[in-house]
Protein backbone atom coordinates (compact mmCIF):
# COMPACT_ATOMS: atom_id res chain seq x y z
CA UNK A 1 0.00 0.00 0.00
CA UNK A 2 1.21 3.44 -0.99
CA UNK A 3 1.85 6.37 1.63
CA UNK A 4 -0.73 8.31 -0.14
CA UNK A 5 -3.32 5.93 0.45
CA UNK A 6 -2.83 5.20 4.03
CA UNK A 7 -2.85 9.02 4.68
CA UNK A 8 -6.42 8.32 3.55
CA UNK A 9 -6.70 5.74 5.60
CA UNK A 10 -5.42 7.47 8.75
CA UNK A 11 -7.66 10.96 7.49
CA UNK A 12 -10.70 8.63 7.25
CA UNK A 13 -9.61 6.96 11.19
CA UNK A 14 -9.66 10.57 12.61
CA UNK A 15 -13.38 10.51 11.67
CA UNK A 16 -13.97 6.84 13.07
CA UNK A 17 -14.61 6.16 9.75
CA UNK A 18 -12.49 2.89 9.50
CA UNK A 19 -13.61 -0.97 9.73
CA UNK A 20 -11.46 -3.52 11.33
CA UNK A 21 -9.54 -5.00 8.14
CA UNK A 22 -8.49 -0.87 7.16
CA UNK A 23 -7.39 -0.35 10.62
CA UNK A 24 -5.15 -3.29 10.30
CA UNK A 25 -3.99 -2.44 7.08
CA UNK A 26 -2.96 0.98 8.84
CA UNK A 27 -1.52 -0.02 11.16
CA UNK A 28 0.53 -3.01 9.63
CA UNK A 29 1.76 -0.15 7.07
CA UNK A 30 2.41 2.43 10.00
CA UNK A 31 4.39 0.03 12.04
CA UNK A 32 7.16 -0.57 8.84
CA UNK A 33 7.11 3.15 7.94
CA UNK A 34 8.50 6.24 10.07
CA UNK A 35 7.21 8.92 7.93
CA UNK A 36 3.97 7.48 7.83
CA UNK A 37 4.39 7.36 11.62
CA UNK A 38 4.90 11.10 11.96
CA UNK A 39 2.81 11.94 9.71
CA UNK A 40 -0.34 9.88 12.26
CA UNK A 41 0.75 11.48 15.30
CA UNK A 42 1.01 15.08 13.59
CA UNK A 43 -2.60 14.62 12.25
CA UNK A 44 -3.78 13.06 15.60
CA UNK A 45 -2.52 16.33 17.32
CA UNK A 46 -4.67 18.27 14.85
CA UNK A 47 -7.88 16.28 15.65
CA UNK A 48 -7.30 16.41 18.99
CA UNK A 49 -6.22 20.41 18.97
CA UNK A 50 -9.57 20.68 16.81
CA UNK A 51 -12.03 18.92 19.64
CA UNK A 52 -10.23 20.71 22.18
CA UNK A 53 -10.92 24.57 20.56
CA UNK A 54 -12.64 26.31 23.44
CA UNK A 55 -17.07 25.98 22.77
CA UNK A 56 -17.29 29.78 22.73
CA UNK A 57 -20.44 31.24 23.93
CA UNK A 58 -21.81 34.61 22.78
CA UNK A 59 -21.10 37.52 25.43
CA UNK A 60 -24.79 38.48 25.51
CA UNK A 61 -28.00 36.72 25.03
CA UNK A 62 -28.56 37.36 21.14
CA UNK A 63 -32.05 36.72 21.42
CA UNK A 64 -32.41 39.62 23.38
CA UNK A 65 -30.59 42.07 21.04
CA UNK A 66 -32.59 41.18 18.22
CA UNK A 67 -36.51 41.07 20.18
CA UNK A 68 -36.89 44.60 19.00
CA UNK A 69 -36.53 43.64 14.87
CA UNK A 70 -38.20 40.05 15.55
CA UNK A 71 -41.36 42.89 16.75
CA UNK A 72 -40.81 44.46 13.56
CA UNK A 73 -41.20 41.29 11.08
CA UNK A 74 -44.07 40.95 13.04
CA UNK A 75 -45.62 43.70 12.38
CA UNK A 76 -44.62 43.77 9.01
CA UNK A 77 -46.37 40.35 7.89
CA UNK A 78 -49.52 41.43 10.05
CA UNK A 79 -49.38 44.85 7.43
CA UNK A 80 -48.91 42.53 4.57
CA UNK A 81 -51.47 40.32 5.36
CA UNK A 82 -54.14 43.14 6.07
CA UNK A 83 -53.01 44.60 2.44
CA UNK A 84 -53.45 40.97 0.70
CA UNK A 85 -56.95 40.83 2.23
CA UNK A 86 -57.86 44.02 0.51
CA UNK A 87 -56.03 43.21 -2.48
CA UNK A 88 -53.99 46.01 -2.52
CA UNK A 89 -50.73 44.01 -2.57
CA UNK A 90 -50.84 42.61 -5.43
CA UNK A 91 -51.41 45.57 -7.21
CA UNK A 92 -48.29 47.09 -5.30
CA UNK A 93 -45.86 44.05 -5.80
CA UNK A 94 -46.59 43.96 -9.69
CA UNK A 95 -45.92 47.30 -10.20
CA UNK A 96 -42.94 47.26 -7.78
CA UNK A 97 -41.59 44.12 -10.17
CA UNK A 98 -42.08 45.69 -13.63
CA UNK A 99 -40.06 49.03 -12.57
CA UNK A 100 -37.13 47.11 -11.13
CA UNK A 101 -36.95 44.40 -13.69
CA UNK A 102 -36.60 46.78 -16.02
CA UNK A 103 -34.02 48.74 -15.13
CA UNK A 104 -32.49 45.22 -14.41
CA UNK A 105 -32.78 44.35 -18.26
CA UNK A 106 -32.20 47.20 -19.50
CA UNK A 107 -28.64 47.42 -17.97
CA UNK A 108 -28.02 43.77 -19.07
CA UNK A 109 -29.24 44.38 -22.55
CA UNK A 110 -26.32 46.54 -23.19
CA UNK A 111 -23.57 43.68 -24.05
CA UNK A 112 -26.53 42.41 -26.28
CA UNK A 113 -26.59 46.09 -28.24
CA UNK A 114 -22.76 46.13 -28.86
CA UNK A 115 -22.69 42.86 -30.19
CA UNK A 116 -25.82 43.79 -32.78
CA UNK A 117 -23.26 46.22 -33.97
CA UNK A 118 -26.31 48.79 -34.86
CA UNK A 119 -28.40 51.12 -33.21
CA UNK A 120 -31.38 50.45 -35.11
CA UNK A 121 -31.02 47.25 -34.19
CA UNK A 122 -31.02 48.32 -30.14
CA UNK A 123 -33.75 50.06 -30.80
CA UNK A 124 -35.85 47.22 -32.07
CA UNK A 125 -34.27 45.07 -29.36
CA UNK A 126 -35.75 46.77 -26.52
CA UNK A 127 -38.94 46.92 -28.14
CA UNK A 128 -39.03 43.33 -28.42
CA UNK A 129 -37.62 43.25 -24.57
CA UNK A 130 -40.66 45.31 -23.67
CA UNK A 131 -43.26 43.48 -25.71
CA UNK A 132 -42.23 40.22 -24.34
CA UNK A 133 -42.06 41.70 -21.07
CA UNK A 134 -44.35 39.87 -18.82
CA UNK A 135 -43.15 36.77 -18.05
CA UNK A 136 -39.25 37.30 -18.89
CA UNK A 137 -39.39 40.28 -16.50
CA UNK A 138 -40.17 38.04 -13.96
CA UNK A 139 -37.90 36.04 -14.26
CA UNK A 140 -34.95 38.99 -14.30
CA UNK A 141 -36.44 39.53 -10.64
CA UNK A 142 -36.65 36.12 -9.25
CA UNK A 143 -33.15 35.59 -10.22
CA UNK A 144 -32.39 38.97 -9.09
CA UNK A 145 -34.00 38.30 -5.28
CA UNK A 146 -32.19 35.07 -5.52
CA UNK A 147 -28.84 35.11 -6.57
CA UNK A 148 -28.15 38.29 -4.08
CA UNK A 149 -25.70 36.28 -2.00
CA UNK A 150 -24.88 33.39 -4.02
CA UNK A 151 -24.25 34.83 -7.55
CA UNK A 152 -20.81 34.78 -6.69
CA UNK A 153 -18.37 32.21 -7.05
CA UNK A 154 -20.21 30.13 -4.87
CA UNK A 155 -18.98 26.52 -4.10
CA UNK A 156 -21.95 25.60 -2.48
CA UNK A 157 -23.56 24.56 -5.75
CA UNK A 158 -26.86 23.00 -5.48
CA UNK A 159 -28.01 25.53 -3.44
CA UNK A 160 -27.18 27.77 -6.66
CA UNK A 161 -29.43 25.56 -8.33
CA UNK A 162 -32.05 25.65 -5.76
CA UNK A 163 -32.55 29.08 -5.37
CA UNK A 164 -32.42 29.69 -9.52
CA UNK A 165 -34.20 27.16 -10.68
CA UNK A 166 -36.87 26.00 -7.94
CA UNK A 167 -39.44 28.06 -6.80
CA UNK A 168 -38.29 27.25 -3.26
CA UNK A 169 -36.24 30.10 -3.25
CA UNK A 170 -37.84 32.12 -0.52
CA UNK A 171 -35.68 29.83 1.93
CA UNK A 172 -32.45 31.78 1.55
CA UNK A 173 -33.34 35.01 -0.02
CA UNK A 174 -32.95 37.84 2.19
CA UNK A 175 -34.87 40.70 3.66
CA UNK A 176 -38.24 40.24 4.47
CA UNK A 177 -39.38 43.45 3.21
CA UNK A 178 -38.87 41.95 -0.58
CA UNK A 179 -40.51 39.15 0.59
CA UNK A 180 -43.76 39.65 -1.44
CA UNK A 181 -41.80 40.97 -4.68
CA UNK A 182 -39.83 37.36 -4.63
CA UNK A 183 -42.48 35.02 -4.09
CA UNK A 184 -44.73 37.09 -7.01
CA UNK A 185 -41.81 36.34 -9.12
CA UNK A 186 -40.97 33.50 -8.20
CA UNK A 187 -44.10 32.06 -9.13
CA UNK A 188 -44.05 33.73 -12.21
CA UNK A 189 -41.07 31.72 -12.66
CA UNK A 190 -42.08 29.40 -11.42
CA UNK A 191 -44.90 28.91 -13.64
CA UNK A 192 -43.19 29.61 -17.02
CA UNK A 193 -40.34 26.97 -15.99
CA UNK A 194 -43.02 24.38 -16.15
CA UNK A 195 -44.29 24.72 -19.19
CA UNK A 196 -41.90 21.99 -20.70
CA UNK A 197 -40.04 22.10 -23.68
CA UNK A 198 -40.40 25.44 -24.47
CA UNK A 199 -38.76 26.77 -21.26
CA UNK A 200 -36.28 29.62 -21.41
CA UNK A 201 -33.45 27.83 -21.02
CA UNK A 202 -33.95 25.67 -24.12
CA UNK A 203 -35.14 28.19 -26.20
CA UNK A 204 -31.65 30.21 -25.61
CA UNK A 205 -29.84 26.74 -26.16
CA UNK A 206 -31.43 26.02 -29.43
CA UNK A 207 -30.80 29.23 -30.96
CA UNK A 208 -26.95 28.88 -30.00
CA UNK A 209 -26.88 26.43 -33.18
CA UNK A 210 -27.12 28.31 -35.42
CA UNK A 211 -31.05 27.50 -36.84
CA UNK A 212 -32.53 30.92 -35.86
CA UNK A 213 -29.65 32.78 -37.47
CA UNK A 214 -30.30 31.65 -40.65
CA UNK A 215 -34.33 32.04 -40.52
CA UNK A 216 -34.56 35.59 -41.03
CA UNK A 217 -33.89 39.08 -39.61
CA UNK A 218 -36.53 39.03 -37.09
CA UNK A 219 -34.96 35.68 -35.68
CA UNK A 220 -31.47 37.09 -35.99
CA UNK A 221 -32.75 40.23 -33.92
CA UNK A 222 -34.74 37.92 -30.90
CA UNK A 223 -31.50 35.76 -30.90
CA UNK A 224 -29.26 37.65 -28.89
CA UNK A 225 -32.31 38.66 -26.76
CA UNK A 226 -33.27 35.03 -25.99
CA UNK A 227 -29.10 33.75 -25.33
CA UNK A 228 -28.88 36.78 -23.17
CA UNK A 229 -31.75 35.22 -21.49
CA UNK A 230 -30.07 32.26 -20.85
CA UNK A 231 -26.94 33.86 -19.60
CA UNK A 232 -28.62 35.46 -17.04
CA UNK A 233 -30.81 32.99 -16.10
CA UNK A 234 -29.05 29.83 -16.57
CA UNK A 235 -25.80 30.40 -16.52
CA UNK A 236 -23.50 32.28 -14.18
CA UNK A 237 -23.07 36.00 -14.78
CA UNK A 238 -19.47 35.86 -15.51
CA UNK A 239 -20.42 32.94 -18.31
CA UNK A 240 -19.39 34.88 -21.84
CA UNK A 241 -20.29 33.06 -24.84
CA UNK A 242 -17.97 35.00 -27.20
CA UNK A 243 -15.09 34.23 -24.73
CA UNK A 244 -15.65 31.33 -22.34
CA UNK A 245 -15.71 31.26 -18.69
CA UNK A 246 -12.26 31.88 -17.00
CA UNK A 247 -11.50 29.88 -13.76
CA UNK A 248 -11.29 31.83 -10.28
CA UNK A 249 -7.53 31.67 -10.66
CA UNK A 250 -7.42 33.09 -14.26
CA UNK A 251 -5.12 29.95 -15.75
CA UNK A 252 -8.22 27.98 -17.33
CA UNK A 253 -10.92 28.82 -19.45
CA UNK A 254 -14.51 26.83 -20.05
CA UNK A 255 -16.40 27.28 -23.59
CA UNK A 256 -19.34 25.32 -25.17
CA UNK A 257 -19.18 24.37 -28.69
CA UNK A 258 -21.60 22.89 -31.25
CA UNK A 259 -21.28 19.70 -32.71
CA UNK A 260 -22.26 19.67 -36.39
CA UNK A 261 -23.30 16.35 -35.94
CA UNK A 262 -25.56 17.54 -33.02
CA UNK A 263 -24.82 17.66 -29.38
CA UNK A 264 -22.23 20.08 -27.81
CA UNK A 265 -19.14 19.99 -26.78
CA UNK A 266 -17.38 21.72 -23.60
CA UNK A 267 -13.65 22.50 -23.91
CA UNK A 268 -11.26 23.48 -21.34
CA UNK A 269 -8.27 25.40 -22.07
CA UNK A 270 -5.38 26.88 -20.48
CA UNK A 271 -5.45 30.57 -20.92
CA UNK A 272 -1.23 31.16 -21.65
CA UNK A 273 -1.23 29.07 -24.03
CA UNK A 274 -4.53 28.10 -25.59
CA UNK A 275 -3.73 24.11 -25.16
CA UNK A 276 -6.73 22.03 -24.84
CA UNK A 277 -7.10 20.10 -21.77
CA UNK A 278 -9.94 18.26 -22.68
CA UNK A 279 -13.28 18.39 -24.64
CA UNK A 280 -16.48 16.47 -23.23
CA UNK A 281 -19.17 15.76 -25.84
CA UNK A 282 -22.58 16.55 -24.04
CA UNK A 283 -25.62 14.03 -25.35
CA UNK A 284 -27.79 15.77 -27.83
CA UNK A 285 -30.63 15.16 -26.06
CA UNK A 286 -29.27 17.42 -22.95
CA UNK A 287 -29.35 20.94 -22.71
CA UNK A 288 -26.57 22.61 -20.91
CA UNK A 289 -28.26 24.52 -18.08
CA UNK A 290 -25.33 25.89 -15.87
CA UNK A 291 -21.51 25.90 -16.34
CA UNK A 292 -19.78 26.94 -12.93
CA UNK A 293 -16.11 26.99 -11.83
CA UNK A 294 -15.32 25.97 -8.38
CA UNK A 295 -13.37 28.17 -6.29
CA UNK A 296 -10.38 26.11 -6.31
CA UNK A 297 -9.86 26.23 -10.23
CA UNK A 298 -10.05 22.29 -10.30
CA UNK A 299 -13.42 21.40 -10.80
CA UNK A 300 -16.39 22.82 -12.85
CA UNK A 301 -19.99 22.01 -12.32
CA UNK A 302 -22.16 21.37 -14.87
CA UNK A 303 -25.38 20.87 -14.82
CA UNK A 304 -27.77 19.52 -17.90
CA UNK A 305 -31.35 18.38 -18.27
CA UNK A 306 -32.95 16.31 -20.55
CA UNK A 307 -36.49 18.46 -20.31
CA UNK A 308 -37.62 16.69 -17.42
CA UNK A 309 -34.68 15.55 -15.05
CA UNK A 310 -31.69 17.91 -14.33
CA UNK A 311 -28.31 16.45 -13.92
CA UNK A 312 -25.08 17.62 -11.80
CA UNK A 313 -21.99 16.87 -12.44
CA UNK A 314 -18.49 17.92 -10.95
CA UNK A 315 -15.74 17.50 -13.80
CA UNK A 316 -12.20 17.08 -12.44
CA UNK A 317 -10.28 19.31 -15.00
CA UNK A 318 -7.17 17.62 -14.94
CA UNK A 319 -9.17 13.98 -14.57
CA UNK A 320 -12.56 14.86 -16.72
CA UNK A 321 -13.12 11.01 -17.26
CA UNK A 322 -13.71 10.60 -13.96
CA UNK A 323 -16.58 12.67 -12.95
CA UNK A 324 -16.34 12.99 -8.72
CA UNK A 325 -19.78 12.52 -8.49
CA UNK B 1 -31.05 19.60 20.66
CA UNK B 2 -34.24 21.29 20.28
CA UNK B 3 -37.33 19.38 20.96
CA UNK B 4 -39.16 18.46 17.71
CA UNK B 5 -42.62 19.60 19.27
CA UNK B 6 -41.19 23.04 20.25
CA UNK B 7 -40.64 23.70 16.48
CA UNK B 8 -43.68 22.19 15.60
CA UNK B 9 -45.26 24.55 17.84
CA UNK B 10 -43.19 27.04 16.36
CA UNK B 11 -43.83 26.91 12.82
CA UNK B 12 -47.73 26.99 13.69
CA UNK B 13 -47.13 30.22 14.87
CA UNK B 14 -46.09 30.19 18.47
CA UNK B 15 -44.34 32.88 19.35
CA UNK B 16 -43.07 31.86 22.44
CA UNK B 17 -41.86 28.77 21.41
CA UNK B 18 -39.88 30.23 18.40
CA UNK B 19 -38.01 32.57 20.30
CA UNK B 20 -37.69 29.65 22.94
CA UNK B 21 -36.14 27.41 19.79
CA UNK B 22 -33.99 30.56 19.36
CA UNK B 23 -32.93 30.72 22.32
CA UNK B 24 -31.96 27.19 22.41
CA UNK B 25 -29.56 27.61 19.51
CA UNK B 26 -28.00 31.22 19.39
CA UNK B 27 -25.18 29.32 21.11
CA UNK B 28 -24.23 26.90 18.45
CA UNK B 29 -25.28 29.45 15.72
CA UNK B 30 -22.68 32.26 17.69
CA UNK B 31 -19.93 29.19 17.75
CA UNK B 32 -20.00 28.43 14.22
CA UNK B 33 -19.73 31.90 13.25
CA UNK B 34 -17.63 32.84 15.33
CA UNK B 35 -15.21 30.23 14.00
CA UNK B 36 -15.65 30.81 10.04
CA UNK B 37 -15.24 34.29 10.67
CA UNK B 38 -12.86 34.41 13.56
CA UNK B 39 -13.89 37.66 15.47
CA UNK B 40 -16.52 38.28 17.96
CA UNK B 41 -18.12 41.43 16.12
CA UNK B 42 -18.38 39.44 13.00
CA UNK B 43 -19.85 36.22 14.83
CA UNK B 44 -22.35 38.62 16.44
CA UNK B 45 -23.62 40.28 13.31
CA UNK B 46 -23.37 37.26 11.67
CA UNK B 47 -25.75 34.99 14.34
CA UNK B 48 -28.08 37.69 15.06
CA UNK B 49 -28.39 37.81 11.13
CA UNK B 50 -28.98 34.29 10.75
CA UNK B 51 -30.95 34.07 13.94
CA UNK B 52 -33.67 36.99 12.49
CA UNK B 53 -33.78 34.66 9.03
CA UNK B 54 -34.63 31.74 10.94
CA UNK B 55 -37.20 33.22 13.25
CA UNK B 56 -38.87 34.49 9.47
CA UNK B 57 -38.34 30.84 7.87
CA UNK B 58 -39.47 29.01 10.51
CA UNK B 59 -42.41 27.88 8.16
CA UNK B 60 -40.08 26.73 5.31
CA UNK B 61 -37.66 24.12 7.73
CA UNK B 62 -39.55 20.50 6.60
CA UNK B 63 -39.32 17.73 9.06
CA UNK B 64 -37.63 15.20 6.83
CA UNK B 65 -34.30 17.24 7.48
CA UNK B 66 -32.54 17.53 10.62
CA UNK B 67 -33.07 21.23 12.40
CA UNK B 68 -29.66 21.28 13.25
CA UNK B 69 -28.46 21.00 9.99
CA UNK B 70 -30.93 23.19 8.52
CA UNK B 71 -29.85 26.06 11.01
CA UNK B 72 -26.10 25.46 10.58
CA UNK B 73 -26.90 25.97 6.70
CA UNK B 74 -27.96 29.20 7.23
CA UNK B 75 -25.73 30.64 9.58
CA UNK B 76 -22.86 29.20 7.00
CA UNK B 77 -24.43 30.48 4.19
CA UNK B 78 -24.71 33.96 6.15
CA UNK B 79 -20.93 33.82 7.13
CA UNK B 80 -19.54 33.25 3.50
CA UNK B 81 -22.23 35.92 2.20
CA UNK B 82 -19.84 38.04 4.83
CA UNK B 83 -16.68 36.70 4.73
CA UNK B 84 -16.97 37.32 1.00
CA UNK B 85 -17.77 41.00 1.03
CA UNK B 86 -14.80 41.39 3.61
CA UNK B 87 -12.62 39.84 1.23
CA UNK B 88 -12.71 41.76 -1.49
CA UNK B 89 -9.63 44.60 0.61
CA UNK B 90 -8.53 41.34 1.92
CA UNK B 91 -6.32 40.78 -1.32
CA UNK B 92 -6.05 37.22 -3.20
CA UNK B 93 -4.66 35.04 -0.80
CA UNK B 94 -7.35 32.82 -1.14
CA UNK B 95 -6.62 31.45 -3.46
CA UNK B 96 -2.90 31.17 -3.02
CA UNK B 97 -3.74 28.87 -0.69
CA UNK B 98 -5.95 26.82 -2.74
CA UNK B 99 -4.91 23.27 -3.05
CA UNK B 100 -4.70 21.35 -6.70
CA UNK B 101 -4.24 17.82 -5.37
CA UNK B 102 -3.25 16.19 -2.15
CA UNK B 103 -0.05 14.96 -3.93
CA UNK B 104 0.95 19.06 -4.04
CA UNK B 105 -0.20 19.47 -0.40
CA UNK B 106 3.39 19.68 0.84
CA UNK B 107 4.50 21.81 -2.20
CA UNK B 108 1.60 24.25 -2.21
CA UNK B 109 1.56 26.06 0.81
CA UNK B 110 4.30 28.94 0.84
CA UNK B 111 6.10 28.87 3.60
CA UNK B 112 4.94 32.45 5.09
CA UNK B 113 2.00 31.34 6.44
CA UNK B 114 2.57 29.78 9.35
CA UNK B 115 0.85 29.89 11.99
CA UNK B 116 1.55 29.39 15.84
CA UNK B 117 -1.61 27.95 16.93
CA UNK B 118 -4.68 26.23 15.72
CA UNK B 119 -7.04 28.63 15.79
CA UNK B 120 -4.43 31.23 13.87
CA UNK B 121 -4.56 28.47 11.49
CA UNK B 122 -7.71 27.81 11.14
CA UNK B 123 -8.38 31.57 9.88
CA UNK B 124 -5.75 30.95 7.23
CA UNK B 125 -8.00 27.63 5.81
CA UNK B 126 -9.83 28.64 2.55
CA UNK B 127 -13.51 29.61 3.36
CA UNK B 128 -15.52 26.47 2.80
CA UNK B 129 -12.23 23.94 4.16
CA UNK B 130 -13.15 25.98 7.58
CA UNK B 131 -16.93 25.78 7.22
CA UNK B 132 -15.91 21.98 6.81
CA UNK B 133 -13.65 21.78 10.46
CA UNK B 134 -15.82 23.91 12.19
CA UNK B 135 -18.88 21.88 11.54
CA UNK B 136 -17.05 18.51 12.16
CA UNK B 137 -15.26 19.31 15.01
CA UNK B 138 -17.38 22.36 16.69
CA UNK B 139 -20.93 21.24 16.02
CA UNK B 140 -19.95 17.47 15.58
CA UNK B 141 -21.21 16.49 12.59
CA UNK B 142 -20.96 13.24 10.82
CA UNK B 143 -20.08 13.86 6.61
CA UNK B 144 -23.20 13.35 5.97
CA UNK B 145 -24.79 16.07 7.97
CA UNK B 146 -22.12 18.09 6.91
CA UNK B 147 -22.94 17.03 3.37
CA UNK B 148 -26.73 18.47 3.91
CA UNK B 149 -26.00 21.62 5.51
CA UNK B 150 -23.45 22.60 2.63
CA UNK B 151 -25.35 20.48 0.02
CA UNK B 152 -22.03 19.29 -1.06
CA UNK B 153 -21.19 15.72 -1.76
CA UNK B 154 -19.98 13.67 0.54
CA UNK B 155 -16.99 13.16 -1.16
CA UNK B 156 -16.21 17.09 -1.79
CA UNK B 157 -16.97 17.27 2.22
CA UNK B 158 -14.35 14.24 2.88
CA UNK B 159 -11.23 16.03 0.24
CA UNK B 160 -12.23 19.35 2.25
CA UNK B 161 -11.90 17.83 6.05
CA UNK B 162 -8.73 15.82 4.82
CA UNK B 163 -7.32 18.82 3.14
CA UNK B 164 -7.98 21.24 5.65
CA UNK B 165 -6.62 19.16 8.45
CA UNK B 166 -3.14 18.48 6.17
CA UNK B 167 -2.81 22.22 5.78
CA UNK B 168 -3.65 22.70 9.65
CA UNK B 169 -0.78 20.30 10.24
CA UNK B 170 1.45 21.80 7.45
CA UNK B 171 0.98 25.08 9.10
CA UNK B 172 1.88 24.36 12.52
CA UNK B 173 4.45 21.82 11.50
CA UNK B 174 6.20 24.73 9.58
CA UNK B 175 5.83 27.00 12.62
CA UNK B 176 7.34 24.47 15.25
CA UNK B 177 10.37 23.64 13.00
CA UNK B 178 11.10 27.85 12.84
CA UNK B 179 8.80 29.38 10.04
CA UNK B 180 10.51 29.78 7.20
CA UNK B 181 11.29 26.24 4.86
CA UNK B 182 13.35 26.14 1.96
Amino acid sequence: MKCQEVIQLMQRDLDGDLNKEEQHQLMDHINGCHSCTEMFERLKHISSELEQLPKVTPPVSLVDQILPQLEEIDQVNIMETQAYDTGETEETSTTNTKRTSFTTLFKKARPTIAFLGTSAAAVILIVVLTLNSEDTLFNEVAEESASENIMEDSVFMKENTEEIFDNDVEEFDDQTALRIESEDANQSAGSRSGDGGESGSEKGYESESGEAFESGSEESIKTPFQEEEMTSITFSESFNHMEGMLSPDGQYVVNIRVVEEGGNELIVQKVNDQEILFTLAIEDHLTITKIKWLEDSQFILLQTSDGEKQYNEQIDIFNPMKPSQ
Amino acid sequence: MVEPEIIKNAQNGDREALIQVLREIETHIYRTAFYILGNEHDAMDAAQESLIKIYSKIHLYEEKALFKTWIQRIVTNVCIDKFRKKKVNVSIDEHEMVIKGDDNVEKEIISAYVAKDIEEAIAKLPEHHRTVVVLRYLQDFSYNEISTSLDLPLNTVKSYLFRARQQLQKLLHDYQKGGVQG
